[in-house]
């Protein structure tokens, strides 16, 4: 899995330093100075973790551990990737120095991917996806690792794919011990995904982590409130305050849903304001003429009264489809062109 | 479990040892790719010589070389082995092709000079000193304090891998290719980031109350001229090495 020093072009090095150094500073800039001892625990973990041998067969292999990394971490799985394979590099010399950007790419890249899909979707906790999001990063890596092998010539393009071939059965196994790894953690400890989920909430900025929006839908004879999080979740419990210039003149509580119902008031303008749990607070300023009056939010009045809005973004899966297609469709692309050129020079007058 | 020291011999007296770690890193970088830019075997030897007489006068201990150069060795030997047999060209000793044999040395080669040079530069330095250097050089602080705290706590950590594991050898526990052994493994992974997360909170409350906000990687005294030139033979050498490249 790692690319010694001494293997690959300097092309293919200085490209794969010149990816990872973007990767690092998009992630060193979300990753907050007081949450690094937390981060330095969890990447100390999972090298630890990568450390440990499990039988296949007559032999026995490592676990690369990427999938998983990326589920309890989140997109950061790229920046503690790059730290433990600098501590390879540094304490057992796998790898090496030149070679880390490209090795970063082939490891910390999937773990990124998934962490940004469980981010987005608890589905990654259930074990069986968990399972399938493991398996699919090692096999990702093994791919990587063999278009990086591909680069340095015809002989590599063989070995590379050996390395791809040598990765099928620990994408296997990987994916079956990370669906048991989830298992054991739901049994023995339920809330730690939910905190593991946490920890990648880092990649998050803060102002929109604690942001709290509303929608607010006059009625003839009350106002419809919404409040929520900037990833769907509802608002719960939440006090809704209205005033009429400095006067308050209703509360309400919302309910499951984040919805309060308040008496529409005798005033031109009226204020609300949300006051959420852990210092959490909205407000804004809506105009209550007599007249139909269009919602105070850009989201758009909904036209039954069910008032069935999502805030959820849906999982783009079309998009994440277009965008693996794209990149395989690139790889396949550069290796055609590759292969066209290598065909073209042994079939040269010279050779 | 094993964690070996990187710098275990990095307080000396070689010529190396007196070398400050922020002319070491860039020189590293210009050996490094003077020999990653070669594909000729005669440049790749001549670079492994270099890389040789560097290590020795690190003065490293032999068997503290030889323990860490097991894994590029290896690794190496396999991907010479594959790159002998799979070169087309014409053929010296069964499927082993004249061109293959030529690749499989130079790679190999590559792979052993890139391994010293790292050593004799690395390991002649306290990996504080080192990574201080890296910022001096202008490495971002946050990477560079998350490395650090990594690395601290790798330690820490070992310890409890490690009684996880004797608590199972201690109950019978033998490892099989059975779905019995990947579900033991499993849940050793589980309870080991469960120690980790539990190892946060406390570490995290103890750092708070100690009024830990922003960690901070010192930096250390500007460079002396004089320090300046005991470096310079070092990168005139790399330099030489990295035009070698494209005169010879």
């Amino acid at each position: 899995m790692h690319i010694a020093d001494g293997v690959l072009p300097v092309w293919v090095s200085a490209s794969g330093w010149a990816v990872t150094v973007a990767g690092l500073a998009a992630s060193l800039r979300k990753l907050p100075p007081e949450e690094i001892p937390r981060l330095a625990l969890l990447t100390a973990a999972v090298f630890l973790a990568s450390l440990i041998h499990v039988p296949l067969g007559p032999t026995s292999v490592h676990l690369v551990l990427n999938g998983l990394t990326g589920i309890l971490l989140g997109p950061l799985a790229f920046l503690a990737f790059f730290v433990a394979l600098t501590l390879q590099a540094l304490l057992f010399q796998f790898g090496g120095l030149f070679s880390l950007g490209v090795n970063t790419l082939v490891m910390g890249g999937p773990a990124f991917l998934v962490g940004w899909f469980s981010r987005r979707s608890s589905l990654a906790l259930k074990p069986p996806l968990a399972g399938l999001l493991a398996a699919a990063a090692v096999l990702l890596s093994g791919i990587l690792l063999a278009l990086a092998l591909s680069f340095s010539g015809e002989a590599f393009l063989k070995v590379a794919r050996l390395a791809l071939l040598a990765h099928l059965p620990v994408a296997a196994l990987e994916g079956f011990i990370t669906a048991l790894i989830v298992v054991a953690l739901r049994k023995v400890r339920p809330g730690i995904l939910a905190l593991a989920l946490g920890v990648s909430f880092l990649w998050i900025p803060q102002a929109l982590a604690h942001r709290l929006d509303l929608d607010v839908f006059p009625e003839k004879d009350t106002l419809h409130i919404e409040a929520f999080f900037p990833d769907g979740t509802p608002a719960r419990n939440d006090q809704v305050v209205l005033y009429c210039g400095d006067q308050k003149v209703a509360t309400a509580t919302t309910n499951q849903e984040g919805v309060a119902l308040l008496p529409r008031p005798n005033c031109p303008e009226a204020k609300v304001v949300v006051k959420g749990k852990l210092g959490h607070r909205v407000e804004r300023m809506v105009k209550l003429s007599r007249s139909p009056s269009p919602p105070s939010s850009p989201k758009g009045h909904p036209k039954n009264s069910s008032r069935a809005v999502s805030h959820r973004e849906p999982l783009p899966l079309t998009g994440i489809l277009a965008g693996l297609g794209f990149i395989f469709g690139l790889s396949a692309l550069i290796l055609s062109w590759d292969t066209r050129r290598r065909l073209k020079e042994l079939a040269s007058p010279g050779n | 479990m094993h964690l070996p020291e990187i710098d275990r011999y990095g307080r000396g007296h070689s010529p190396l040892h007196r070398l400050d770690p922020r002319l070491k890193l860039p020189a590293l970088g210009v050996f490094l790719l003077a020999t990653n830019l070669t594909w000729k075997l005669p440049l790749a030897a001549l670079f492994l010589l270099v890389a040789f007489l560097l290590t020795l006068l690190s003065r490293l201990p032999t068997n503290f070389v030889l323990w860490h150069l097991r894994a590029p060795a290896a690794l190496g030997l396999i991907l010479a082995f594959l790159l002998a047999i799979f070169t087309p060209g014409a053929p010296l000793v069964g499927p082993v092709t004249r061109e293959g044999a030529n690749l499989a040395a130079t790679v190999f080669f590559k792979i052993l000079a890139s391994f010293l040079y790292f050593i004799s530069m690395v390991a002649t330095a306290p990996l504080f000193r080192t990574i201080q250097a890296a910022r001096a050089l202008g490495a971002p602080e946050k990477l560079l304090a998350l490395f650090l705290f990594t690395y601290r706590y790798l330690f820490a950590l070992l310890d409890r891998a490690r009684n996880l594991s004797l608590a199972m050898q201690a109950r019978g526990f033998r490892e099989k290719t059975d779905r019995r052994t990947y579900e033991l493994k499993a849940r050793l992974y589980a309870l080991l980031f469960l120690r980790a997360y539990e190892e946060t909170e406390r570490v995290l409350l103890a750092m708070y109350a100690r009024g830990f906000s922003n960690p901070r990687v010192t930096l250390p005294q500007p460079l002396t001229s004089a320090q300046v030139l005991r470096g310079l033979p070092l990168l005139s050498l790399a330099l030489l090495l990295l035009a070698l490249n494209f005169f010879w």
